[in-house]
């Protein structure tokens, strides 16, 4: 048994100092993947700390503590794509309370950081999630397909048309700058 | 630059960018906002290795059948206007309860989700589908027709229900929603319908002696000991031929049930036990225990 499979055991018998180190043992991968999907920080934080709770009042459900990795790392992507769904609600309530008033809605608030983070915004969450996990935690379709509960063809390909997306969201953000660009210097 | 290359820089682009962020979180204030609320949550420490093992077998499924032409207590409408409680008397009225040692999934549904579910109804303390139902343990004891047992764990409680031959207890998994909603699921596979051996309701299969023996995965109830459960497999009731070759789990005990012959089976623990079982022609008398 390695370590990782000995915390979780343990954290399956109640020993929350064993949770605790598996959180910061996975922390970083899932916020990044958070972080990727969302477009937002803040949110990702939300989002991983509900995980990791969600995490460990489940925990002893999960038969293989080999699996542990990928099945933290289903929970954080389907935490945040439910997380837009319930912002998306949430605008909805709002609106409809308040209607005089127009909110801006999650996207829009949150500041661009670069290009790259505003073509990644123009793709869905699921698009978005498919690039995290395929390019930043190094996953193949096997992997991608079982975080999002997809057959490994149908992850395939969505990576592909993913990929796809994301060029021509680059191209568009490269256009939109040097209209800008022009735009500025006239 | 050909399609090849653009990927490559695209690819490049995401690795850096998940690095960069992976690299710039701090995991420690997180990790003890996490803690601070899993304290406020703590499970019920384990017992051992048998809570563990228990709750990740899942949960017992279980069928309640009306054998009086009462209809199932677990087929309700699927988005019903409130919780029918049946009337006392017709519940109690021949409620079969049958363990058919399957279990529910794992993982765990998503809170958000289950609030949605409980928007859908039209809010708590009814049916949100067919197999959960959200709000307090009253009205889900209600729901099922019974009254309300002793929690069995912290993973998941049991209801007991009142029956004509006494008591007999069925296992609801509680999960909680996002906004705190208590919900109360039955395996997904239970079923509403006859739940009595027969060539009727599940016909025999025809046992290659030579082929692969069918096995399923299986939660044996044992907290009645072997002798007081209703072992219930491949379309029959069970009973153990001789005592189980070693300590079993209490009250259920994860293992695998094999068909060995038309009329013999084995049930493996996970630990090795093993139990030999005969097939029984009918339902067995069945004295439950609390």
């Amino acid at each position: 048994m390695t370590g990782v499979e000995s915390l979780v055991v343990r954290a399956q018998q109640g020993d929350d100092d064993a949770f605790a180190r598996l959180i910061v043992m996975h922390f970083a991968k899932a916020s990044a993947t958070a972080s990727m999907i969302l477009g937002d920080p803040a949110a990702a934080d939300d989002v991983v700390q509900e995980a990791m709770v969600q995490a460990w009042r489940s925990l002893p459900g999960l038969r293989d503590p080999q699996r542990f990795e990928a099945w933290l790392r289903r929970l954080v992507v389907n935490r945040c794509l439910n997380h837009r769904r319930a912002a998306r609600r949430l605008d909805h309530a709002v609106g409809r309370l308040r209607p005089a008033l127009s909110s801006p809605g999650p996207e829009r608030g949150v500041t661009d950081r670069d290009e790259l983070g505003r073509a990644l915004r123009r793709l869905s969450l699921e698009q978005r999630a498919i690039l995290a996990l395929r390019y930043g935690q190094d996953l193949t379709g096997v992997g991608i397909a079982d975080a999002l509960r997809i057959s490994p063809g149908a992850a395939r390909s969505r990576l592909h048309a993913a990929v796809t997306a994301l060029r021509a969201a680059l191209a568009a953000e490269d256009e939109l700058s040097r209209s800008d660009a022009v735009q500025e210097a006239t | 630059m050909n399609d090849d290359g653009l990927e490559l820089v695209v690819e490049r682009r995401l690795r850096e960018r998940f690095r960069a962020d992976a690299e710039s979180w701090d995991p420690e204030p997180t990790a003890r906002a996490v803690m601070r609320r899993v304290h406020g949550q703590r499970r019920t420490p384990a017992n051992g290795r048998s809570l563990a093992r228990m709750v990740a077998g899942g949960m017992v499924a279980i069928a309640l059948i009306g054998l009086v032409g009462t209809a199932s207590l677990l087929a309700p409408s699927s988005v019903a206007p409130a919780a029918p409680a049946p009337p006392a008397a017709e519940a109690s009225q021949g409620t079969e309860i049958c363990y058919t040692g399957q279990y529910i999934p794992v993982e765990s549904p998503d809170p958000h989700e289950l609030d949605a579910l409980i928007e859908a109804a039209g809010g708590p303390e009814r049916w949100v589908t067919k197999k959960m139902y959200a709000g307090s343990t009253e009205g889900a004891a209600r729901a099922f027709g019974g009254t309300l047992g002793e929690p069995t764990s912290s993973q998941y409680e049991t209801i007991y229900i009142e029956t004509a031959r006494g008591i007999d207890s069925v296992a609801l998994r509680r999960f909680e929603s996002a906004a705190g909603v208590p919900v109360w699921i039955s395996s997904h596979h239970t079923k509403a319908g006859p739940c009595r051996p027969g060539p009727t309701n599940t016909p025999r299969p025809t046992l290659d002696p030579h082929g692969p023996r069918p096995s399923m995965s299986f939660e044996l109830y044992t907290h009645c000991g072997l002798d007081r459960s209703l072992i219930r497999f491949d379309g029959s009731y069970w009973k153990a031929l001789d005592g189980p070759s070693g300590p079993l789990e209490d009250p259920f005990d994860q293992g695998t049930m094999t068909l060995l012959s038309q009329d013999r089976a084995e049930f493996q623990s996970d630990t090795g036990t093993t139990v030999l079982l005969q097939r029984l022609a009918a339902r067995p008398s069945f004295v439950p225990c609390r």
